[in-house]
């Protein structure tokens, strides 16, 4: 956010609107976003037509490629999310432009909140690249609306939850070294539960912490779609997870937003 | 368990139909139960579900407890891979007791997932003779058609379009702002 000190704050207009346009207009037009999302696509690219071209798939592990495909869809574009809200406040302290930032007349809410915009927008367009890519895999195998769908709403609810994470670890962090390494160890370790073993996702415990990770059900939730048939609705419970952490999240990064300070721990 | 399961499925390769044990030059010992299939050919598109049902009946002249009835699916071409744990979630059934001269009919529910010519059978057994005698069923004989499936061809084009499409965007946008400095 390079020109805050001219941020247009006018009477009527919704402070957390002015940051999000100004943050938006920060990501895309600077060709930040387009970067990212040129990025993401060569990892769908590579990740797609690897699977497109193993021939000795049975129907199954058709299935099983159109479902890996929508999973690093969402994973990734989550991932992009992370990076740009735990950047979004410890980024502005570390470039020195935080001071002015707090000195304009938006609330601290609303400052947060702009900048969680721009970060899900990240998302937004993710999807939007990927959906080409998972539409042409699963016409195969008859899956295309439900793989679209479903990957909309857990990758919404999935960067929903990493945008507030990223945000609240940013606000607190000293360093953008610090805010992204946090956050990033955090985002490893919700990956674990996603690789237990079958056997032990099955007694009480794994399947409680499979349902309450929310990248272990999410994705867990994308592959009983894909792969097995399941109705959404038949398994919605496994969107419980992702729901709370997003709620979550996003409820306690705004709600420390007045703390926002220009060092961790001190006073605006 | 697992062994159980293994000792059926060597012994059916060799054996359906004929009980485990007799000798090629004695005649075989009849089976005390049988086991018949309602349907001898099915005919299905790839990814598919088709059911069946088999009816096992006591023969012998005693109480059967303890019978075990297994599904199982063979390709006939070799070079295609068979893992019947794909095929169907429920492969192995506990029979309740049968009483002689009583059937059991048995519903399985079978996804396609590969396309060629297969063979499904059902075996049965009893805990107490697993190792020594297997009852096979007739068989099934499956085709299953291939269908539009996953597309190298149409994907390469797809997956090299959306990057470069990016790429001029952020081109267009460094040029954008290098002529706006």
């Amino acid at each position: 956010m390079g020109d805050v000190d001219q941020l247009p704050v006018r009477a009527g207009a919704r402070a957390w609107s002015v940051v999000a346009a100004r943050e938006l207009r920060d990501l895309w037009v600077s060709g930040r976003g387009l970067l990212l999302m040129l990025a993401y696509a060569l990892t769908l690219s590579v990740t797609s037509y690897l699977v497109a071209s193993n021939e000795v798939l049975n129907f199954l592990e058709q299935r099983e490629a159109v479902s890996l495909t929508l999973q690093v869809a969402v994973a990734v574009g989550s991932l992009l999310v992370l990076v740009a809200a735990a950047d979004a406040v410890s980024g502005e302290r570390e470039r020195g432009t935080l001071e002015t930032l707090l000195l304009t007349p938006a609330p601290r809410r609303a400052l947060i909140l702009g900048k969680g915009i721009a970060a899900f927008s990240l998302w937004v367009a993710a999807y939007a690249v990927s959906v080409p890519y998972v539409w042409y895999l699963a016409q195969g195998v008859d899956v295309v609306g439900v793989s679209l769908f479903s990957g909309l709403v857990v990758g919404s609810l999935l960067a929903l939850f990493l945008a507030g994470f990223g945000l609240l670890v940013s606000t607190f962090a000293q360093s953008n070294r610090i805010s992204l390494s946090v956050s990033l160890f955090v985002l490893l370790a919700l990956f674990v539960p996603t690789q237990l073993p079958t056997a032990l996702r099955n007694v009480w415990a794994g399947e409680l912490l499979a349902r309450a990770d929310p990248f272990a059900a999410g994705l867990g939730y994308l592959g009983k779609l894909v792969i097995d048939a399941r109705s959404p609705v038949e398994e919605a419970t496994w969107l419980v997870g992702p729901l709370l952490a997003a709620a979550i999240a996003v409820a306690v990064a705004l709600a420390v937003a007045g703390q926002l300070a220009l060092r961790p721990g001190g006073r605006g | 368990m697992r062994a159980v399961i293994c000792a059926l499925f060597a012994a059916l390769i060799s054996t359906v139909g004929t009980p485990v044990g007799a000798e090629a030059s004695t005649a075989p010992a009849a089976a005390p139960v049988s086991v018949e299939l309602d349907r001898m050919t099915v005919s299905t598109r790839i990814g598919q579900r088709f059911g069946f049902i088999s009816t096992v009946r006591n023969d012998s002249d005693r109480p059967m407890p303890d019978l075990i009835a297994h599904l199982n699916v063979l390709s006939i071409d070799p070079a295609v891979y068979v893992d019947p744990e794909d095929w169907s979630t429920r492969r192995t059934i506990y029979l309740p007791p049968l009483a002689v001269g009583e059937s059991a009919r048995l519903t399985w529910d079978v996804q396609a997932v590969n396309a060629g010519h297969f063979v499904v059978y059902v075996a049965v057994t009893t805990k107490q003779r697993a190792d020594e005698q297997i009852t096979g069923s007739n068989v099934l004989r499956l085709a299953v058609a291939q269908e539009r499936t996953l597309n190298p061809e149409g994907m390469l084009p797809l997956a090299a379009a959306v990057p470069t499409v990016l790429l001029v965007l952020v081109v267009l946008t460094a040029r954008r702002r290098r002529r706006l400095r």
